[in-house]
């Protein structure tokens, strides 16, 4: 296996509407942005990746209509598609392709444009597929309230099993918010306190409006190439070390039975799986101490004490209970989704890959003003799809793993 | 391996409305506007010089941005047609028959690289040839959509 | 690239057009057929890819409610939303890795429970050809097949005999759906007329079914085989949207993903190298255009290649003995099945439409979009070591 690694990042500035692209247009200017961080040509890209949800947009395989857009007229292309994990199972197929040897350098693209859509359309057909399921978490077939049934189950679980208490999802909402607010990208940039969070209406408790991820039209590429041509690329590649997934059962209705996540989607077993073997390729023995910064995937506050946790991060509990030392602020000895994370910007397709890219930016000292105070040597992203029942992990590092 | 017969199972039916609102982008939104006052818009890529109808923002060969808009004669010859004895049920997607054949085509346009797939009208189906001359008719009462297109007729 | 990789084991539905069972069943039924065959359980599998699409299966994401099913519990699972052949090629780089050993690739589709020609509709451009609803496959189809047959003087005739052809074929494959006795060009004939050339049994039929491949790297081939089937070369390509600015006369995207295959797989010349074709034909004119873009005969004479009897099971390069698409297409699996029958002539496993001459080497096709506008081509190597 080769090493290999990101030398290039695109990412548009998520909006609620963007009226002025159709869906090839759109992706085509995080695919631009990508080449030109990477200071290459299209004729240096030998294959892409791509993926996305297409209910959202009601377009069957976009790429076939988009992939001349995006550079790739006459070339190899694979489309992955895995639910809100969809960016970073796209980031690693590139990773396969590169590492594999079959390709060198590969364009990767993760995107929605949830304003063409019907966002309730593409979540109710994930529910509609299992009655049973929907019923479970109180979801009515005529207006299904969209994802947020589980999570909450998973959230009043995490405060039952750890003692959490919902003022931690505030400051948690607050801290993600006011990060996302030194990040030109993100959808939702305020600078808020944990009060105005806690202001917010409740949807369902424990999750207020302020905890929730808004819908966003967004896209994000990425260049993946192997370790020569990254070092002519790029002055600090980002180097990807570690990398693997884990799927959990999510059907109640039918033969094969209930599977964990519809028991408890507290347990997330599945992260913690993919994350040891990710942290294991990486070389990384001990997570706690050896990952300088994380991007969980985290489209509801609570899931930013949740998921560090499966991520192996910190003692199962034990998260939150360090969140007001700031430990997991920019400032921090762990910052944690110093992008603002899913909870300030989701499109769907793209929400996963730009856990990775918003790591690689890091890991490169290019994040901007949102670049975190401490050294970053080693990251990890985390992309959750499904019905909660995909689990990602990436992990990253400013050394290749000695391969 | 089933013991459920189809009569068994229950059937609840009813309609979802899912409403999408497709963006059409700067590129076809000129070109609507000028469909509206019955204009056909092409443009260019600077690189290899091929004009593209309807306009997008992309040559795909060269990878370029396309610059250059050109107005087109709204006419063009026949590239390649078919003859549709059935058309597709917008509700199920099976096939029905249709009382009378229409003729699918892709039309060259005049002065342009590219092809835009439309029906022709006016027209027996076994006269359609290749590289037939057609023009387009133009609908009644223009909108700023694809509808301001007809259908297309063989030159006279 | 210094790893192998190898089919082990296959399994595939009867394809039908309307099954008494579910996706998760038909799942369920080839991934522990395959399983069964390499002698594994599905604790031995390191990773899963799938091969389905979320318009067909009516739900968002629909490899999510599939994971027990398709064996991949708790393990390392991905999901290629394009033709099988293309999810095998991606459990292919996971294995070359060496993350992984043992691969199990799944593709299925039920076309009884989906709306017909409407997913490829609503592939279409937002804003043009989708209001405009006149392109979907067929009248795509039909429109390069006119084309083509202007070009070159291709005949309905001849058309009609690739069917003719591939049925035939089907009728000695007993996972075919279409298995039409005493089939003619006749029969051919005087079905529907579609989209002129296209008639109905000149299309594929809708289908439900799947198909289940489990891929290993060379270490453990032996303990699961002792016929592997080893992936020599594949290559791949897009081509563009517009039909228009495609040559419509060629399959350049094949061609250019065949290339690539070659070159990986040391065949220097397609026609005396490679033993048996199984080819993604949704429509039987692109059978002809497919022998032009692999260069088993000049550009232009398909016709001929086939009127010479060229490709028939006992012709000198047996074309579709399995009966192709054109017999069974479930979207999603019908390039795995052309991988799996491919293994299957290799492996002299092919029982009654098993090819009398020695099969060694062998092309399995793919493809994805309208009018084939993406493909995937494998050359597949196994026989005597």
């Amino acid at each position: 296996m080769r090493n290999i690694a990101i030398v290039g990042v695109g990412i548009t500035k998520h909006v609620s509407k963007r009226r002025d692209v159709n869906i090839p247009e759109f992706v085509y200017e995080a695919v631009k942005a990508a080449i030109e961080d990477a200071d290459i040509g299209i004729r240096d890209i030998d294959a892409l990746v791509t993926g996305n949800m297409p209910g959202f947009e009601g377009v069957n395989c976009p790429e076939l209509w988009g992939g001349g857009y995006w550079g790739g007229y006459k070339k190899p292309m694979l489309r992955i598609t895995t639910g809100g994990s969809t960016g970073s199972s796209v980031a690693q197929g590139a990773f396969y392709l590169v590492a594999s040897g079959v390709f060198d350098t590969v364009l990767t693209m993760g995107f929605e444009k949830q304003s063409d859509g019907a966002t309730t359309v593409g979540l109710e057909s994930a529910g509609m597929s299992d009655f049973v399921a929907m019923r479970a978490y109180g979801m009515p077939e005529l207006d299904p309230a969209g994802a947020i049934g589980m999570f909450v189950f998973q959230a009043i679980s995490y405060m039952a099993r750890t003692g959490c208490t919902i003022d931690y999802f505030d400051r948690a909402a607050a801290m993600l918010r006011s990060n996302a607010a030194k990040n030109p990208y993100a959808h939702i940039q305020q600078q808020v306190t944990a009060e105005d969070i806690a202001d917010t209406p409740m949807i369902a408790y424990p999750l207020r409006f302020g905890h929730t991820c808004p819908t966003s039209d967004g896209a994000c590429a990425m260049i993946v190439t192997t370790k020569e041509k990254a070092q002519k690329m790029a002055k600090k590649p980002a180097w990807v070390n570690g990398w693997s997934s884990c799927a959990e059962e999510a059907s109640i209705a039918g033969l094969h039975g209930a599977g964990s996540i519809n028991i408890d989607p507290f347990d997330q077993r599945g992260c913690k799986f993919a994350a040891t073997k990710a942290y294991a390729m990486a070389g990384i023995k001990e997570p706690q101490k050896e990952i300088h910064l994380a991007e969980p995937y985290v489209p509801f506050a609570h899931q930013l004490f949740l998921y560090p946790e499966r991520l192996l991060l910190f003692n199962e509990g034990e998260s939150f209970r360090q969140f007001d030392q700031g430990v997991m602020h920019r400032d921090g000895r762990l910052p944690i989704c110093p992008s603002g994370g899913v909870v300030s910007s989701n499109a769907i397709g793209a929400a996963a890959m730009i856990r990775i890219a918003e790591c690689a930016l890091q890991i490169m000292g290019k994040a901007g003003e949102r670049q975190v105070t401490r050294d970053v040597h080693t990251a990890v992203a985390h992309g959750l799809g499904g019905q909660a029942n995909f689990n990602v992990v990436t992990v990253l590092g400013d050394k290749p793993a000695g391969r | 391996m089933s013991s459920l017969s189809k009569a068994d199972v229950g059937e609840v039916r009813g309609n979802r409305d899912a409403e999408y609102n497709y963006s059409v982008g700067m590129y076809m939104e000129k070109f609507f506007k000028a469909s509206k006052e019955r204009k056909l818009l092409g443009i260019r890529c600077p690189v290899c010089k091929k004009t593209y109808v309807p306009p997008r923002m992309i040559c795909e060969s060269c990878f370029a941005e396309t610059k250059e808009w050109t107005e087109l004669q709204p006419k063009g010859t026949v590239l390649t047609y078919t003859v549709a004895h059935v058309n597709v049920d917008g509700a199920n997607g099976v096939l029905n028959d249709l009382a009378k054949p229409e003729i699918i085509a892709l039309i060259k346009i005049a002065g342009a690289d590219s092809a835009i797939v439309h029906r022709i009208c006016e027209a027996k189906p076994d006269s359609i040839k290749i590289s037939a001359p057609v023009e387009i008719v133009w609908a009644e009462e223009t909108c700023g959509g694809p509808s301001d297109i007809k259908y297309f007729r063989p030159t006279k | 690239m210094s790893r192998r990789v190898a089919i082990v084991a296959y399994a595939q539905t009867k394809h039908e057009p309307d099954k008494d069972s579910t996706r998760e069943f038909m799942i369920q039924e080839v991934a522990t057929g395959a399983l069964r065959m390499a002698g594994i359980s599905k604790a031995d599998v390191d990773t899963v890819v799938n091969a389905s699409g979320d318009f067909l299966d009516g739900r968002t994401i629909s490899n999510m409610k599939t994971v027990a099913s398709s064996g991949a519990y708790l393990k390392d699972e991905s999901k290629v939303e394009m033709d099988g052949a293309f999810a095998a090629f991606y459990a292919y780089t996971r294995i070359l890795t060496g993350n992984h050993s043992v691969a199990l690739v799944v593709g299925e589709s039920m076309a009884s429970c989906y709306p017909g020609y409407i997913p490829s509709i609503l592939s279409l451009d937002t804003s043009f050809d989708r209001p405009n609803s006149f392109l979907h496959e067929i009248s795509a189809a039909a429109l390069q097949a006119t084309y083509y047959m202007h070009k070159y003087g291709i005949t309905e005739s001849q058309l009609a005999k690739v069917a003719v052809k591939n049925l035939r074929n089907a009728r000695m494959n007993p996972f075919a759906l279409r298995s039409i006795q005493g089939i003619s060009m006749s029969t051919i004939l005087k079905s529907r007329m579609l989209y002129s050339p296209i008639r109905e049994l000149c299309a594929y039929p809708f289908t439900d079914g799947a198909c289940a491949l489990v891929l290993a790297e060379e270490s453990k081939v032996w303990q699961l085989t002792d016929k592997p089937v080893w992936i020599e070369g594949v290559g791949f390509c897009h081509d563009s949207y517009y039909l228009g600015e495609r040559k419509l006369s060629e399959c350049e995207s094949v061609a250019l993903a065949a290339k690539t295959a070659y070159k990986m797989a040391g065949v220097k010349d397609p026609k005396r190298d490679i033993d048996v074709f199984e080819l993604h034909e949704n429509f039987s004119y692109q059978e002809l255009m497919f022998y032009e873009a692999l260069g088993l005969c000049p550009k232009g004479k398909g016709g001929e290649t086939l009127d010479a009897r060229v490709t028939e099971v006992n012709g000198q390069l047996p074309v579709n003995p399995s009966g192709g698409a054109l017999a069974a297409n479930p979207v999603h699996a019908t390039g795995l099945i052309r991988l799996c029958e491919v293994a299957m002539q290799i492996r002299g496993e092919s029982g009654k439409h098993q090819l009398k001459k020695k099969v060694r080497t062998g092309l399995a096709h793919g493809q994805h979009g309208l009018c084939a506008q993406d493909n995937i081509v494998f050359i597949l190597r196994g026989g005597a070591e």
